[in-house]
């Protein structure tokens, strides 16, 4: 089965094909340049699915980084997969964006991986995979420093990846951090965990393809906590007593 | 095509509304489906847009297949996608261009970038079949309020824009103020019925001379002292009486400068547009200004005066004929150029 590959959660957007058939690697088209997601992503679809021979009504699935990452830029890829698969009237196949880096495991004799996403104010979303890719550290929402308190305590010596390390760079002195040129998930990433999970069964339809924030916007913990309120209230006292 | 009639489906996502619609032949509207978002962003006392960028993304799909559904048509049978690609909330508008880019793509249907200003002018084209430009249009929302001078379905000429707050941030923020909340527009409409106009007497600004420019920042701040003026003097406030009088200030303006643009400009009709559009006071008084002065009024049902797809699609189908499709690489902007 061949599958397309959205990736526009980082800096950098790209999308790939891959055959679940093959043990070829994905053919990949990447952005070089930031804020240039939704502007670019359907052109470089077109042109993976070409370079790989593939005529889109030749696809069977279309998989996508749902997040954790930049939100804007999630929701580009989960709305294009979902039109994408709409109209195609095929499934899709979510794909947890930190998971990705799994694809990057060694195997035994190699390092575990440490995945971290700037999150802003000290905050990452974080996740720790082993050398054979299992799951140490639940991926989710994490202050850095609880990623490296978990680091630390099970005594791990992992390699760095993601965008965390740019923002935070300064915190991780003494870690293997992964040079730039394999630092960030690529829609290559994608194809393959999409692969997986397309092997493994793991298709949705297109309503149920749905982003996965890890946070919730800014308004809603503020409804929440009640600061929202009182922020209101304030401002509307300011106003009368001006 | 079906039935040998050009099929559009416009869609619009560039705040709180997901709207989708099937226009067939640029004028009928076949189905016009629209999810609004108000009762989510009451809670926050407005729009946030992070929350409407997110319901957008959960909405828009089932929108497209129910407006086809509605239209009795497939997607197959689809001519043209049209979609707002701005002025709007770029979050909100992200979601329906992604979208739109993408059926474009799967389906081979070409795609046509529409301005939202363009497309609240174009609702006048789904109403009244036989309107042709040129005539004067009056666009007032919660993001714009503008004069423009309609010459063909494709040139258009802005005579006079806001230099502040849009007429329905104004009516917004008022109603915050007054506890009427939100959405405000029809909360103020509401409670003018039941006031007095001449209770208050809040300032019309009309600029320098022969300006067909509006201000309308410093209505809140009148609003304001006038509240609180009456306290210090201990007097009850009447809400209805505020929201008659601050909208009678706000509609005498739009309607006073409209009148002066036909004049100038000799144009012969009149169409209003957006959502402020639905407000029963400025319909009232802009057909009675109209018919003194015999000027033909269009005022499209308040369903196309508030944000929908079939402006879009309408709006979509003369670009399209005029310029073509554009390509896969259409992009989404906050600030748009009418």
């Amino acid at each position: 089965m061949y599958i397309l590959a959205i990736e526009t959660t980082g800096l950098l957007c790209s999308a790939a094909v891959i055959d679940t058939e093959s043990s070829e690697p994905a053919v990949m088209k990447c952005g070089t340049e930031p804020m240039t997601h939704l502007k670019l992503i359907m052109t470089m679809a077109d042109q993976a699915l070409k370079e790989k021979g593939v005529d889109k009504s030749e696809l069977g699935a279309v998989a996508v980084s749902v997040g954790p990452g930049s939100f804007t830029g999630i929701r580009i890829g989960v709305s294009t997969a979902r039109a994408i698969a709409q109209a195609l009237n095929i499934p899709c196949i979510s794909v947890p964006t930190l998971e990705e880096f799994t694809c990057l495991a060694g195997g035994e004799g190699t390092k575990p991986l440490a995945v971290i996403f700037n999150a802003r104010r000290g905050q990452v979303y974080g996740a720790v995979f082993s050398e054979m890719g299992d799951k140490l550290m639940e991926p989710g929402p994490y202050m850095l420093t609880d990623v490296l308190d978990f680091v630390k305590e099970h005594d791990l010596d992992p390699v760095f990846y993601g965008d965390g390390i740019d923002a935070y760079e300064d915190q991780l002195s003494g870690y293997e951090l992964a040079d730039k040129a394999h630092r960030y998930q690529t829609a290559a990433m994608t194809a393959e965990l999409g692969a997986k999970k397309a092997r493994e069964g793991a298709f949705l339809t297109y309503d149920q393809m749905l982003p996965d924030y890890m946070r919730e916007s800014e308004a809603e913990q503020r409804l929440k906590d009640g600061s929202l309120e009182k922020m209101r209230k304030a401002k509307l006292a300011k106003f009368m007593g001006r | 095509m079906k039935d040998n009639r050009f099929l559009t489906l416009g869609i619009e996502s560039s705040c709180d509304e997901t709207a989708v619609s099937v226009v067939a032949d640029g004028r009928d509207m076949l189905s016009n489906v629209i999810s609004s978002q108000i009762a989510i962003h009451t809670k926050f006392g407005g729009v946030v847009p992070e929350i409407a960028s997110r319901r957008h993304l959960e909405n828009v799909n089932d929108c497209v297949n129910q407006a086809l559904e509605d239209a009795g048509v497939t997607l197959d049978d689809i001519d043209l996608i049209g979609v707002t690609h701005g002025p709007g909330l770029i979050g909100a508008v992200i979601i329906g261009v992604a979208t739109a880019k993408a059926l474009s793509w799967a389906k081979g249907i070409p795609l046509v970038g529409v301005n939202h200003m363009h497309g609240h002018v174009s609702a006048n084209y789904i109403q009244y079949k036989e309107l042709e430009p040129p005539f004067m249009a009056l666009v007032v929302s919660g993001g714009h309020t503008n004069l423009i001078k309609v010459n063909d379905y494709n040139e258009c000429e802005v005579l006079g824009a806001t230099r502040d707050d849009a007429a329905g941030e104004a009516f917004d923020k008022v109603a915050r103020v007054i506890g009427l909340g939100y959405p405000g527009g029809p909360k103020i409409d509401k409670a003018a019925k039941e006031g007095n106009p001449d209770a208050v007497e809040f300032k019309r600004v009309y600029l320098e001379k022969g300006s067909l420019d509006f201000s309308f920042s410093g209505l809140k701040t009148q609003v304001l002292d006038y509240i609180n003026h009456e306290r210090m003097k201990k007097r009850e406030v009447s809400v209805p009486d505020i929201a008659a009088s601050f909208q009678a200030s706000v509609l005498d303006v739009l309607v006073d400068k409209t009148m002066m643009a036909v004049e100038r400009e000799g144009e012969e009709k009149v169409v209003v547009a957006g959502g402020v559009a639905a407000n029963s006071g400025l319909r009232a008084k802009l057909s009675e200004a109209c018919a003194e002065r015999g000027i033909e009024l269009c005022m499209p049902e308040p369903v196309l005066c508030t944000d929908n797809g079939a402006m879009i699609a309408a709006a979509a189908y003369y670009k399209y004929k005029k310029y073509g499709a554009d390509d896969l690489e259409l992009d989404a902007y906050a600030d748009l150029p009418f």
